[in-house]
């Protein structure tokens, strides 16, 4: 026993206390006290404890209603006669703990009170278990611990007949020590939310629609505090769901503007949900590394609430922007330097103080934070400092940015932090001085993994909030409007990318000289677009005056120049100079390698196109040879998923099936379409063009049938999607046609090509290959029906297609091939019938 | 200047000449070409012969993944030797060879179906330049030039 009081407490008379007794005062329970998940969780931890454990320690963030839990369990010990002794403490300081013990010392035990610290280790040794005695059974709870250090020696003891309950916002690991149980309180569930606020604005006479308040319990992030505050607001403010909703939303109001004042808070609060945090933001602030709290929490708080990649809050930009806005203990800037690893420290930090979750381990959210937390944060913020922290937190996502996307998860985490701050800080990102990089980031990112409306949508976006902000002509509002272009295009509307360009061109025309850098890559899309739908004669002639002008006006090595060239390069082969094309990117390669280096994605680029065009040349096994070198290539350097990677599988598929592997051909196709349908969609043009390959592949294997009635249930889709004047689309038909024919109809292959031949010249013109593969075919089916003339006039559609083509081109081959075909036919059938 | 017949037969003789290489149809159709080459001269034929023969080897000798490569540039030189001799000859002469020429291959060219390479397709491979926040900053080439619609059939005709 103490000896200090000892003889004070012989000496007095023991006073009579009558049992049960309580001392303190517990909270008033809350109008609607929510029946929660996180009771049982705490009955559980209770009973689960038996004799071990018999301390548990409700931790949680500022407003997850710890004490109304703790409140209510006492509350029903007590209503069951479970204890003799209630004592309810706010445990905010260490002082506030020891006279509480001194009050219960002197109440239970008649201590005296003059002597504080003796009466505190008084009670506490009452509460020591002692064999062969009578003990009574108490419960204490210590609400709101706000540092562990506080209850150093001041622990209540283990005992069979005592409980301790303690509720928090640390999390530190010392409160998780022996013989004691962390219990972690979490938010409402999205069902106690609506439950909750049904229920009180039931009491207040109000009805709501379910969905209003699943909404606002959503808006208001399933936060207890915030959602009791919010009704008391609305009840004494008369507004319904929906206009609260809207004022909530009203990015120019503070979170003071929409909650109740100190006077109206509801439940006996003391603390508005503005300032629910802000002590324990100070605490955050004075433990090492000092005064990196604050600025950490503000770079968390406008950026996604559910996840913040670790990289992004380690960055340069962030470290940077800890360093500036650092202060000492006593509250004055220190612009410090910060590491790393303080940032990690800090994280820790206001982990432990339960103001963000922090798993480490998880790389790509590692950091989550509560929505209202971030706006309390923001609303203490001036505009000029938001719009400052916006574009640091900007600058940060763009810093973790990787150069390539393999990593898609990081960069799906790095896109929805940068839709949150776009979401905060609209006006700062699109203003002076100018839109921020990461918005272009984000479309592009949104398009390269295959989400081509999206990416649409979002330039559409940032094009109009340029404009607005920056004027017509600002660079950036020509960026974004030709991202716009770009992705329209990409997403198969040709006309409508060609249309936007040619009208951003004319209008840059106004203010630079056609020499401008900016010009020429406008020029550059332009062309490509136009060689894309079916000019591909004049895409050389305009690509080769681009080579012309990007060599004299930037020179060898630059950008624009490699560009054009490659450009220059593809659309010769388009336009069916196939030697040529391989030979321009033969000489090309060594440059991209040169400048850029071998793993560089745009060198990587020039390696597929090289072997592309060797396979159109007929270098069936060296193209495949190219391919299969070149696909762990881009898997290490682009990631499996990447589209570029994706396409060299289909070209490795479509070479195996020109090689005569034709199942090979078609079960590749069907992994790609697996692998591709739920990362692109069904609508994506390269997914139809792998269904269409698939198709092929297949009729080739044998189901001619089967091919006809796949082909035309993909030639509807893809007319839909692309339009009936797409070439692709076009040789959908042609295959169509021949298919046809492969199946025994050979009538109706031979007036499906007459059908496609006038459409073919129109888009493609009369000398295109692909106009002149169509003609061969006809030709070719003609002869197989027997129609009279149609021999020679497959000579003289020999002799025109190597004239255009040359010797060498593939298309030519095909047709020598059949001539040589009929002639030993002729030979077979009519004169010799026996050679073999 | 070669009528559109005569260079239809130069080109599917030159084809036909290589794809025999290596089949049964060689023995017979060696002889048969070598013979309408040396056009009655001895040591012509001799050395037409051995032009051949150097044709099946080189076409025995290709490794598989020059095969096709090899394959059309001897179908185009054979193709273009045919052409050479058509063109030396006069009108009368020139008709008289041709039958001949076609008589043979009728007689001697590998038959069967029609087995032609696939007609491939390409497409997209622009590439667009990029602008990051108003400056050009990179370059990246969009679409894949290398893989682009599919390929187009070939009717396997008999």
């Amino acid at each position: 026993m103490a000896d200090g009081g000892q003889v004070a407490y012989y000496a007095a008379p023991r006073p009579a206390v009558a049992w049960p007794h309580q001392v303190g005062v517990l909270p008033r329970q809350a109008d609607c006290f929510q029946d929660r998940a996180a009771v049982v969780q705490l009955e559980e931890a209770v009973a689960r404890g038996g004799t071990a454990v018999l301390c548990q320690v409700l931790a949680g963030m500022g407003g997850v209603g710890k004490t109304q839990l703790a409140a209510h369990h006492a509350r029903q010990v007590w209503a069951k006669g479970g204890v003799d002794l209630l004592v309810w403490i706010s445990a905010t300081t260490r002082e506030a703990v020891s006279s509480a013990y001194a009050r219960a010392a002197a109440e239970v035990l008649g201590t005296d009170l003059t002597d504080a610290e003796h009466a505190a280790s008084a009670f506490l040794a009452w509460l020591e278990p002692k064999a062969g005695t009578t003990q009574r059974r108490w419960l204490i709870v210590l609400d709101d611990v706000a540092d562990p250090a506080d209850l150093r020696s001041l622990w209540p003891p283990a005992s069979s007949q005592g409980q301790t309950l303690v509720t928090t916002r640390r999390r530190d690991a010392t409160l998780a020590g022996s013989g004691r149980r962390l219990v972690p309180v979490g938010l409402f569930t999205p069902d106690e939310a609506a439950a909750y606020l049904a229920t009180a604005m039931a009491i207040h006479g109000r009805l709501e629609y379910p969905d209003q308040l699943t909404a606002l319990a959503t808006d208001l992030g399933h936060l207890p505090l915030a959602l009791s505050q919010a009704v008391a607001y609305l009840i004494d403010a008369d507004l319904d769901c929906a206009a609260y909703r809207a004022l909530l939303a009203d990015r120019a109001r503070t979170l003071n503007d929409v909650l109740p004042d100190p006077s109206g808070l509801p439940d006996d609060q003391s603390t508005s949900v503005a300032a629910a945090w802000s002590l324990s933001i100070d605490r955050a602030d004075q433990l090492p590394p000092v005064g990196l709290a604050r600025p950490m929490l503000q770079l968390t708080a406008v950026l996604a609430p559910n996840g913040i990649p670790t990289p992004v809050l380690v960055s340069p930009t962030a470290l940077t922007y800890l360093a500036e806005h650092r202060t000492d203990t006593d509250g004055q800037a220190c612009a410090e330097e910060v590491t790393a690893q303080d940032a990690s420290r800090v994280l820790r930090t206001l982990h432990r103080l339960s103001l963000i979750d922090h798993a480490p381990g998880n790389v790509h959210q590692a950091v989550r934070i509560h929505q209202i937390v971030q706006r309390a944060t923001r609303d203490a913020l001036t505009t000029e400092q938001h719009d400052q922290l916006a574009r640091a937190a900007a600058d940060a996502v763009t810093d973790a940015w990787p150069e390539v996307e393999r990593d898609t998860a990081l960069v799906q985490a790095l896109r929805a932090n940068a839709d949150a701050l776009t979401r905060c800080a609209e006006d700062a990102l699109h203003g002076a001085p100018g839109a921020h990089p990461v918005l272009f980031l984000v479309g592009r990112s949104l398009g390269e993994s295959g989400q081509l409306s999206a990416a649409v949508d979002h330039f559409q976006r940032v094009a109009s909030t340029a404009h607005a902000h920056l004027g017509l002509d600002h660079p950036d509002t020509y960026t974004a409007r030709k991202e716009l272009a770009h992705w329209r295009g990409e997403a198969g509307d040709l006309v409508g990318a060609i249309a936007a360009l040619e009208e951003l061109l004319d209008q840059m025309l106004l203010t630079s000289s056609p020499d401008d850098p900016d010009i020429l890559a406008v020029r550059q899309d332009l062309v490509g677009r136009r060689g894309d739908a079916g000019d591909a004669a004049g895409a050389v002639t305009a690509f080769e005056e681009l080579c012309e002008q990007t060599l004299r006006v930037l020179g060898p090595d630059h950008l624009h120049t490699r560009v054009a060239r490659h450009n220059l390069a593809a659309s010769r082969g388009e336009a069916g100079d196939v030697a040529g094309a391989v030979a321009a990117f033969e000489e090309l390669l060594p440059d991209q390698e040169r400048v850029l280096g071998p793993n560089h994605p745009e060198t990587l680029r020039a390696r597929a196109h090289l072997a592309h065009w060797r396979d159109e040349a007929g270098d069936v096994a060296g193209a495949v040879a190219a391919f299969e070198e070149l696909l762990p290539d881009q898997e290490r350097v682009l990631g499996p998923n990447h589209p570029e990677t994706l396409m060299t599988r289909a070209s490795i598929g479509r070479s195996r099936g020109n090689a005569g592997d034709t199942d090979g051909a078609a079960e590749e196709f069907e992994k790609l379409l697996d692998q591709m349908l739920p990362l692109l969609g069904p609508d994506h043009p390269e997914v139809l063009s792998a269904r269409h390959n698939l198709v092929h592949w297949r009729g080739q294997a044998g189901d001619a049938a089967g091919a006809v009635t796949a082909f035309e249930e993909l030639l509807g889709h893809m007319s839909r999607v692309l339009g009936p004047d797409h070439p692709s689309v076009l040789t959908a038909r042609h295959n169509l046609a021949g298919s046809r024919g492969e199946a025994g109809d050979v009538a109706g292959a031979v007036a499906a090509f007459e059908e496609l031949l006038p459409d073919r010249e129109r888009v493609l013109g009369p000398n295109h290959p692909l106009t002149l593969l169509s003609r061969q075919q006809l030709a070719t089916w003609r002869v197989t029906a027997g129609t009279a003339g149609s021999l020679a006039a497959f000579e003289e559609l020999l002799n025109q297609m190597q004239q255009v083509l040359g010797l060498e081109h593939p298309f030519v081959i095909t047709a020598k091939r059949n001539l040589v075909g009929w002639q030993g036919e002729a030979g077979n059938t009519h004169d010799h019938p026996s050679t073999d | 200047m070669l009528d559109q017949a005569l260079t239809a037969l130069a080109a599917s003789g030159g084809t036909a000449v290589v794809t025999a290489a290596g089949t049964d149809a060689w023995v017979g159709l060696r002889q048969a070409v070598a013979r309408w080459f040396g056009r009655s001269d001895v040591q012509r034929e001799q050395a037409e012969l051995e032009r051949l023969d150097q044709t099946g080897a080189a076409m025995r000798a290709a490794a598989p993944a020059e095969a096709e490569r090899a394959r059309i540039r001897l179908e185009a030189s054979w193709q273009a030797r045919i052409e050479a001799v058509l063109e030396s000859l006069s009108e009368s002469e020139r008709d008289q060879a041709a039958d001949q020429l076609r008589g043979l291959l009728a007689q001697h060219a590998p038959q069967g179906p029609v087995t032609a390479g696939q007609g491939g397709l390409a497409v997209g491979g622009n590439i667009d330049i990029r602008a990051d926040g108003g400056s050009i900053a990179a370059g990246v080439i969009h679409g894949g030039a290398h893989t682009g619609p599919p390929p187009l059939p070939d009717p396997s005709q008999g």
